[in-house]
């Protein structure tokens, strides 16, 4: 699945720590949903999308 | 802050229930071989049953630890790959004391210790970790 993590994280000049810090999860997680090695569950999809302040759709992006 | 990307509570207190349920639990298997060597490897009744309970032990508190640990932690991303790395460790277990117990049976090779099995789990799931942490770094 595609997303725009790694642009809305730049926008805030946040790094990956800094994200895995406010998500309450570790770096690495960060890592594996920014390059689509991992697609999040939906609380924590919600969580990201009310984190930027925008919708999961605008983050993510099915590839099919 | 720092405290959290270094690891979850759930991930504090795995260790701590390594140190301290773990760790007993191997030396209680310990008693158990000892138990055994001391009855010429051939205990009967109670003393059986305890032997099979105390060397069980290590089994029995790895998958209640593990339990634990997939029911406390929040981090999904980090259950996804301590679940992984127990499926690669479990199976890679499997593989060798399968085909060990076949060469067993055709006498090729000597009789294998119960008590390798716990060890050589830890080994391959610690490599399967390793590789897994390392994919996703």
């Amino acid at each position: 699945m595609k997303n725009r993590l790694r642009v809305l994280r730049a926008e805030r000049e946040w790094s990956q720590a800094d994200l895995a810090q406010r998500l309450k999860v570790s770096r690495q997680s960060v890592n594996a949903i920014e390059t689509g090695k991992f697609d999040p569950s939906l609380p924590l999809a919600f969580k990201l999308a009310r984190l930027f302040g925008t919708t999961i759709e605008e983050i993510f992006a099915d590839e099919a | 802050m720092a405290k959290q990307n270094l690891g979850s509570p759930a991930k504090y207190k795995l260790e701590d229930r390594m140190l301290f349920i773990l760790m007993p639990s191997f030396l209680l298997a310990g008693i158990a071989i000892w138990l055994q060597h001391l009855y010429g490897d051939n205990p009967t009744g109670l003393l059986a049953v305890v032997c099979v309970l105390l060397l069980s032990s290590p089994f029995v508190a790895v998958i209640a630890i593990s339990f634990l640990y997939f029911r406390e932690e929040k981090d999904e991303f980090q259950v996804r790959l301590h679940s992984e790395a127990m499926l690669g460790g479990i199976g890679a277990t499997l593989l060798v004391t399968t085909v060990w117990g076949v060469m067993e049976q055709l006498h090729l090779v000597p009789k294998f210790q119960v008590m390798w099995v716990m060890g050589m789990f830890g080994v391959f799931f610690s490599v399967a970790l390793a590789i897994q942490r390392w994919r996703y770094r």
